[in-house]
């Protein structure tokens, strides 16, 4: 081998320079080995660091639908002008060079001119293009530089959401400019405004650190992607959003795309089928809007065979699409207002909220005095025009809004009189302590109607409720103390008490959705149904299994009302709006066999003062007025519950808005026999 | 003609050296192609660095044979002459007018078709000057007055190059310079006295522009400066300075080691096998500069396209020509023979130490090309001829 001939040599020196050279080499390829085969990978890193920017595509969002497959929220297709500024260097090189112009330059100067060139070129193409669209703009000097120096390898926004005419603008006119093209987003919109908005909900821009599917290598730029967040929108989000995909932009050393992978393709959202009916839906608002601008009220509408929710009104509401598009001032003023609250869902009672239900807790009452055998029916009992009763309650009495006179259930039923079913809470037989009897009674019952509890449960393992609602109040069978007054001071029952609840007052509050369970329950014979908001979930993959899921019918509670007892209730309901003197007789609809309460509850609102020198709270009364119903009392098919805050009565301010609302309906169902085999198709 | 025909005919050709000599330059056309790939579809294909450098490696090749054929002792007759010509060529470079100046310094003779750096060839004549001037009796190498004029002959193209300023190239004079002496048989002592003397040269040097405050520096350019900076990774702001002062610093001192960085990186992630040929992002995305890829930093495109498999290859084959040098020295029949072998291999070796060194941030960032490799005409020229004479050495060695 020659390399030992010079390590035999005898000649020393060329020995050692030849040992030197070999350790030299040796050291080189050790320092190779420790660079390229031990922390190869941590290079590899480096150099994909610094070439690859990854960029999160979002998935489109499901829709919602209505029980007729109408839209509810949808997406449509945004048409956006972007500029490439990679395609525009030729550009900016010739107007840079046009501005030198031979001059000598500092490196600084040229930097500086080099800016102003790049503003230049892309500052007079926007000019051009927005011009030729009819709508001219300026392009900001911070915004583009701010874009070029963070997001060059990334295409350049110009003009958003271009109308149809704009578009074939575009495409007639534009298209042979350099480096500008049209762009093709799915955009959520709302096509009814701000129909059903507490329900939807409303999306708001996602900005918050990855989420989604685990990616090798953390985003540096999120395309825009939005987030629910009440509602609808809010609680299935997730399934509504759908998994997001990557991709990613190789660039150069100067920070220009130069070639692009797709990592993942986002998948699109889930489909969700609502038992909401848009038409119903659409006619409830209008009717509750009818009774006047600053309406703050609810409306549901529910089937009492399902449970399934046609219609779920809360007013005030909003448009969801604002939430994407941007407010205008008076908008955010509108949002802000504390005394329409707009944010409430008064339906759900979501955010806290709930009423008294007054009078319409009767039929709570009434169902509880006639399955416990308390009362009969035919029996009369006389109101003077007021309660009392000197020997057994000394403190209590209470006037009665019924006229004086003889009542039996029916009567008493249909002119809502206090007297006759305090009479039956309190002193039945006329013997002392038999109000706790009463409390009893109505508590039991009251949680049978499953009051002071939320009306959904869990759909499934994976399905949360649908609906954000409150549960109201609504003491458990043993309570002994009363809520807290506004002095922490925890107080026991007494008479007048159960002489208040039975009556729908004091130690109660509901939310309409309850209400319109309860009514289903008279209506339906005694089943507690679950409401139905959401009645399928639909996967749109398009390989492999369909992930379908049917939410089905629920009842969460048989009371096995006795026949009589419905059958007496349903006719006392029915009175109440049929009858001349009933209180409901505004709801009435020709052909339609409606059975409705009515209900005038007092609530006590803070008014903001004190009492100037016990500083105790000042309050006023305020009235929350509803109205509960079924049709047709043949087998019924719609409970209709009307709320309405500050109304004047049950009476007269409910009433007729369920009135409208059974007109819309039949009115509907009449159109829809007449196109029903296309509606039947579908 | 004669003796062509006659060195043909007994084919006493070193074949390994040659067959090492043949696959460096396969290596170097194919990757000086891939590190400016982009460029051919600007620039007209004949003009690109692709075929220059093959057309250097022709003209080369021609001179290589020139080198072979005439006997080295007849070469080293004109050594004297040479040497003082490229002395003459080294200061003609230093007048503005004449020598062309790129990135800030004055090496190159513009030739209309290329550019010409003296230096290159300096070396080359400064080794045949000095093996001409060391081959004298054993005796004569203990006198202070031959080794003073040894070290007198080295110190000269140092100077020169130094001014133009070429501080990495001048500096590889020293030690073909020692190596010689030492294999001449200079005496130990002496030679370590002057490393020694030397050291602390350099020492000061380093320590004077690292440490000192401004108004002391007296050695080194800012240039050369702000390289030892990033070589000892020291920050480039003095401890005193301003936020504003230490802003500016840093963007400096980030566009200082960008070339190293980046070529720290195309090594490293070449990995084991590399990337492929034309595949490398670092080369093709423009991260590893374009002005300096082809040339000074042509081994990084190697490492990160041909991973550490095709970077071995490349140091096998130098070391291959490097032992074939010191085989040559070793069995040179006079001393002339051997000391010019020891030249050209030191020679050689400087190069590809300090040039591959630098990019495993063994040495710092210096001008300084690797033999054959990278790309430029006078490189390829002086490298191709200095193996030449290593083949003559064998050739002439052995006839007698």
């Amino acid at each position: 081998m020659f390399v030992f001939d010079q390590l035999r040599s005898r000649d020393i020196p060329i020995r050692v320079m030849t040992v030197f050279i070999l350790c030299c080499m040796l050291l080189l390829t050790v320092n190779l080995w420790r660079l390229q085969v031990s922390a190869g990978n941590d290079y590899r890193d480096r150099q994909e660091n610094q070439s690859i920017r990854a960029v999160r595509l979002p998935a489109t969002r499901g829709r919602i639908l209505d029980r007729h497959q109408q839209p509810l929220a949808m997406n449509r297709l945004r048409f956006d002008v972007h500029m490439y500024i990679d395609e525009l260097r030729p550009l900016f090189y010739t107007h840079y060079m046009r501005l030198k112009a031979g001059r000598r330059m500092s490196r600084f100067e040229q930097d500086e001119l080099g800016r102003e060139a790049r503003y230049q070129v892309v500052s007079n193409l926007t000019m051009q293009v927005s011009l030729r669209l009819g709508q001219p703009q300026v392009l900001g000097k911070e915004k583009f530089h701010t874009h070029y120096y963070k997001r060059r390898y990334r295409p350049m926004t110009m003009m958003q959401d271009l109308s149809p005419g704009q578009v074939a603008r575009f495409v007639e006119q534009v298209h042979t400019v350099p480096g500008v093209d049209l762009t093709v987003n799915p955009v959520r919109t709302y096509p009814n405004g701000d129909m059903a908005f507490h329900t939807l909900g409303y999306l708001r821009r996602d900005d918050a650190p990855d989420s989604g599917r685990e990616m090798p290598f953390h985003f540096r730029y999120r395309l825009p992607d939005y987030i629910g967040v009440d509602g609808l929108e809010g609680v299935y989000d997730e399934l509504l959003r759908g998994e997001a995909g990557a991709k990613t932009i190789r660039v150069n050393n100067i920070s220009y795309r130069t070639s692009e992978e797709v990592w993942a393709w986002p998948e699109s959202g889930y489909d969700m089928a609502l038992s909401l009916d848009r038409d119903i839906q659409l006619a409830a608002e209008a009717a509750l809007q009818a009774n006047g601008p600053e309406t703050r009220g609810a409306v549901v509408v529910m089937d009492p065979r399902t449970g399934d929710l046609l219609a779920m009104v809360s007013l005030p509401g909003f448009d969801s699409n604002k939430f994407i598009s941007g407010f205008s001032r008076a908008e955010i003023a509108q949002l802000n207002d504390e005394r329409l609250n707009r944010w409430l869902n008064r339906a759900t009672g979501s955010g806290g909220v709930a009423y008294p239900p007054g009078s319409i807790f009767k039929l709570i009452s009434s169902v509880a005095y006639l399955e416990e055998g308390l009362i009969d029916p035919a029996k009369k009992v006389y109101n003077p025009g007021y309660f009392r009763n000197q020997r057994l309650y000394p403190h209590y009495s209470l006037d009665d809004t019924a006229p004086p006179g003889d009542y039996d259930f029916i009567r008493a039923f249909k002119r809502s009189s206090n007297t006759y079913f305090i009479h039956y809470a309190l002193t039945p037989d006329g013997r002392i302590d038999q109000w706790r009897q009463g409390k009893r009674i109505l508590l039991d019952w009251g949680n049978r109607f499953r009051l002071g509890r939320k009306t959904v449960v869990k759909l499934s393992a994976s399905l949360p409720s649908p609906v954000r609602e409150g549960s109201g109040y609504f003491p458990a069978r043993d309570n002994k103390f009363k809520k807290k007054n506004q002095f922490g001071e925890q107080i026991g029952w007494a008479a007048g008490d159960v002489a208040n609840l039975c009556i729908g007052q004091g130690e109660i509050t509901v939310t309409p959705l309850q209400m319109a369970v309860m009514t289903s329950a008279v209506a339906n014979g005694g089943k507690v149904l679950q409401p139905r908001l959401v009645k399928r979930v639909d996967s749109r993959q398009a390989f492999g299994q369909a992930r379908n899921q049917v939410i089905p019918v629920k009842v969460l509670n048989n009371l096995n009302l006795k026949r009589e007892t419905v059958e007496l209730l349903h006719k006392a309901m029915l009175a109440d709006v049929a009858d001349r003197d009933g209180s409901g007789r505004a709801a009435q609809v020709p052909g339609f066999t409606i059975c409705g309460k009515t209900g005038t509850a007092q609530k006590k609102v803070p008014t903001g003062k004190f009492h100037p020198r016990s500083a105790v709270r000042l309050f006023r009364t305020d009235h929350i007025t509803w109205f509960v119903s079924f049709a047709p009392v043949e087998s019924p098919q719609y409970a209709v519950v009307v709320m309405v805050e500050s109304g004047e009565s049950g009476a007269s301010t409910c009433a007729p808005i369920a009135g409208r609302i059974y007109r819309a309906i039949r009115h509907l169902e009449r159109e829809r026999k007449k196109g029903g085999p296309r509606l039947a198709k579908r | 003609m004669k003796t062509i025909l006659l060195h043909l005919r007994k084919l006493r050709v070193d074949w390994l050296m040659f067959g090492a000599l043949i696959g460096l330059m396969i290596f170097g056309g194919t990757f000086v192609l891939s590190a400016a790939i982009d460029q051919y579809e600007v620039e007209p294909l004949l003009d690109s660095y692709f075929f220059r450098q093959l057309f250097f490696y022709v003209v080369g090749l021609a001179l290589a044979v020139l080198f072979v054929v005439v006997d080295y002792h007849r070469l080293a007759g004109w050594s004297r002459a040479a040497y003082w010509m490229t002395i003459l060529l080294l200061i003609l470079v230093l007048i503005p007018g004449i020598g062309e100046v790129r990135h800030g310094a004055r090496r190159w003779f513009d030739l209309g078709v290329t550019l010409i750096q003296p230096s290159e060839f300096a070396k080359l004549a400064f080794i045949f000057a000095l093996a001409g001037f060391l081959t004298r009796p054993n005796e004569e190498m203990l006198m202070p007055g031959v080794i003073l004029k040894a070290l007198g002959m080295t110190a000269i193209p140092f100077i020169l190059i130094l001014k133009e300023p070429d501080l990495g190239s001048s500096l590889v004079f020293f030690p073909i310079g020692i190596a010689m002496m030492f294999i001449a048989g200079v005496p130990l002592r002496f030679l370590g006295k002057f490393l020694g003397a030397s050291a602390v040269v350099v020492l000061f040097v380093i320590i004077n522009a690292l440490y000192f405050p401004a108004d002391w520096r007296i050695s080194l350019t800012e240039y050369q400066r702000h390289r030892l900076l990033v070589y000892f990774h020291k920050d480039f702001a003095p401890p005193n300075a301003t936020p504003a002062e230490r802003k500016a610093a840093r963007a400096l001192q980030r566009e200082r080691t960008h070339n190293i960085r980046q070529a720290e990186i195309s090594v490293g992630s070449g990995g084991l096998t590399g990337k492929g040929w034309g595949q490398g992002p670092q080369t093709r995305l423009g991260y590893l500069p374009r002005g300096v890829a082809h040339n000074d930093f042509i081994f990084s495109v190697i490492a990160e396209e041909t991973g550490f498999l095709g970077s071995m290859a490349v140091l096998a084959l130098y070391t291959v020509i490097l032992l074939k040098g010191m085989q040559t020295a070793a069995l040179a029949r006079d001393r002339l023979g051997k000391l010019l072998a020891v030249g050209i291999v030191t020679l050689i070796f400087c190069h590809v130490f300090v040039n591959i060194g630098m990019h495993l941030r063994l040495m710092p960032v210096t001008g300084i090309p690797l033999p054959l490799l990278s790309y430029g005409g006078s490189s390829v020229l002086s490298s191709l001829i200095a193996i030449a004479v290593l083949q003559n050495i064998q050739l002439h060695g052995n006839t007698y």
